[in-house]
């Protein structure tokens, strides 16, 4: 088996070898993200398609002769920095929905129409239950 | 072209970027003075953008001349970030600036708490600055961050009522909006791979109709569908635009859709035109019709007021998807398609901020409770209705003139020879039947007779805003041929 491997890689130049294994992660992660449920399941899928994506840029920048392109390393640098928030961000979302709920998962389908309506332009409603705004607050 | 506007309309484009980013960055750095930050820089952004569109009008009738690239920090492409300013993006700054401007105002009465003041406005803020370099960003990398900008502010401020409905709405939005920039992202790698720039101009002159082409082209619409909500990438939209606070819904129907699209639009007509056939012009066509009848099949079923409102902006994408195989016929048509989305985006922006001063009123927005609120409050209702003219396109609003242009066109591919047209100019007339029905239904209680009940009292910004915007978008109409003409000056276009 590691000698099939071995020659694969070897038949296979790098620059074939890295885009379509990315192409493999990005389809996987695809799948993933549509079959679970789960919520954290599904944000490490779409991990999973951004590492593919990464793997196709490197692999497309390594390819013909001479040293690979720099460009392409600064664009994978700052698409991780964007993946990272965005995840990290989705899993805050998720701990609070979660909070709410009790389950990891999405409520299915929009509002229905006899649901309450949380409108935070009525004075009753304070975030995180904090004061209502004073008089001076106001803006006039 | 006078030397002193050339001289200055660079920096005046680099300028709006540094002073929606400065705007955002100090809302945020200083949340208890946000909403005062907010104000200003609202103002300050509205004003600088109307001197921009003065400064880039009189800077000479040529498209070549008028359109400005702006090379960030002196790095020339395929190396720097280049800025693009030409009629297309100059067009959508205003509206964002207008839509925006309205926002803010609608804002200060809407949200009022302090702990939620501190919250909102970095964060609309955000989406605002996202939004102008959006459209100035003429780089396909730049454009993905942009887009990631636009669309986390985006979610942020769905989840922003905090509610398990909110919340699950922001998470199924964030997904979506993530799963559009990877696949628009591995677009951008794929033409990266093939051609080794990112900037719109040079890959446009390096593209020809090859497989790769072809991949990216597939990989990146189909991200950007997503993101605009355009048939049958559409689900995501009445959870997240029906949950939404008023301003936001506002802001996400009026022009973070419309920001996506315009980014399609621009993707077609440059780098991606060799690859446009008749045939995938029918296609998309359909998907148009197609959205144009669920939507508005939907948005007439739906119970509540923002649903409704949510669902027809499902139906009034699909016109948009109905002028591409126009366009195709008659490559000039493009002009028309981004009026009708000016033209929608003041018109739904306004309808959802009447929408959020019925709900705060009335404490819900069930159209079937609605009556009294409706027939208590002349002033909101007129703005819905007005802002509901233009999206049907009675004569005499912006949505007439872009409906009218638009069925003009379609005749013109029926007389052309094209059979297919003629569902065309049927969709394009049915739909506006079909838009007449769905806000004939939210404003007919008013006209009953029966109790009246005003509700809560609402702020005089909750009164007025929506009523001024409804007004603009049914005047956008007299400002048709500057819109056109502006648009005229994209160089490289029909």
């Amino acid at each position: 088996m590691n000698g099939l491997a071995e020659t694969l890689a070897h038949t296979l130049a790098p620059g074939l070898l890295y885009p379509t294994a990315g192409a493999i992660l990005f389809a996987l992660g695809l799948y993933g993200l549509i079959r679970r449920h789960h919520l954290v399941l599904r944000i490490l899928a779409l991990n999973i398609m951004g590492s593919g994506v990464f793997m196709v840029l490197l692999g497309v920048a390594a390819r013909g002769e001479g040293p690979p392109d720099p460009v392409a390393q600064a664009l994978t640098l700052t698409g991780i920095v964007v993946a990272v928030s965005a995840t990290a961000f989705a899993l805050a979302l998720v701990v609070h929905l979660t909070r709410l709920t009790g389950h990891a998962v999405m409520l299915p389908g929009p509002p229905d129409d006899d649901a309450p309506v949380e409108d935070i332009s009525r004075g009753e409603h304070h975030a995180d239950g904090g004061p209502a705004a004073s008089d001076e607050d106001r803006p006039s | 072209m006078t030397p002193a506007n050339a001289e200055w309309l660079p920096a005046a484009i680099a300028g709006l970027v540094a002073l929606s980013l400065v705007v955002a960055v100090l809302a945020t750095a200083w949340p208890r003075q946000a909403h005062r930050v907010g104000l200003l820089g609202a103002l300050a952004i509205t004003a600088w953008v109307l001197g921009l569109s003065a400064l880039f009008l009189n800077a000479g009738p040529d498209p070549e001349a008028a359109a400005t690239r702006v090379a960030l920090g002196g790095w020339e492409a395929p190396l720097g970030l280049m800025l693009h300013l030409d009629g297309l993006s100059m067009t959508l700054l205003v509206l964002t600036a207008v839509v925006g401007l309205a926002t803010s105002l609608y804002s200060l009465g809407y949200v009022h708490d302090r702990i939620e003041r501190r919250q909102f406005w970095p964060l609309w803020l955000w989406l605002w600055a996202g939004l102008n370099m959006l459209f100035l960003s003429g780089d396909a990398f730049n454009l993905y961050i942009t887009l990631e900008v636009v669309s986390l502010s985006a979610v942020a401020l769905v989840a922003f009522t905090g509610t398990a409905a909110a919340v699950s709405g922001a998470v199924r939005y964030l997904l979506v909006n993530i799963l559009g920039s990877l696949s628009f992202l591995m677009g951008v790698v794929l033409l990266f791979g093939e051609h080794g720039v990112l900037d719109l101009l040079l890959l446009e002159t390096r593209t020809e109709a090859g497989p790769t082409e072809r991949m990216a082209a597939v990989l990146m619409t189909a991200g950007l569908m997503l993101k605009a909500a355009l048939f049958p990438l559409h689900v995501w939209l009445a959870p997240a635009h029906g949950s939404a606070p008023a301003p936001v819904s506002a802001v996400l129907s009026g022009l973070v859709v419309t920001g996506s699209f315009y980014l399609i639009l621009r993707l077609w007509m440059g780098v991606f035109a060799p690859l446009a056939t008749p045939a995938f012009g029918i296609l998309v066509g359909m998907l148009g019709v197609a959205a144009l009848v669920w939507g508005s099949l939907q948005a007439l079923r739906a119970g509540r007021l923002k649903s409704i409102v949510a669902y027809s902006t499902v139906a009034q994408f699909g016109y948009l998807l109905v002028a591409f195989p126009l366009m195709l016929v008659d490559p000039g048509a493009w002009r028309v398609v981004v009026f009708f989305a000016v033209v929608h985006a003041l018109a739904k922006a306004s309808v959802f901020l009447a929408a959020g001063t019925l709900q705060h009123a009335a404490g819900h927005d069930r159209l079937a409770d609605l009556g009294d609120v409706l027939r208590a409050r002349p002033r909101t209702v007129f703005a819905l209705g007005l802002a509901g003219v233009s999206l049907m396109g009675l004569p005499f609003t912006g949505g007439f003139i872009a409906k009218y242009l638009l069925l003009e066109a379609g005749l013109g591919t029926v007389l052309a020879g094209s059979v297919i047209g003629v569902l065309w100019v049927l969709a394009i007339a049915g739909g506006g039947l079909l838009a007449a029905a769905y806000i004939l239904r939210m404003v007919a209680p008013a006209f009953h007779r029966g109790h009246e009940d005003a509700g809560e009292a609402v702020s005089p910004w909750m009164d007025w805003v929506p009523l001024g915007l409804a007004t603009v978008a049914a005047l956008a109409g007299l400002a048709g041929t500057l819109t056109l003409n502006t648009l005229a000056l994209t160089p490289g276009a029909p």
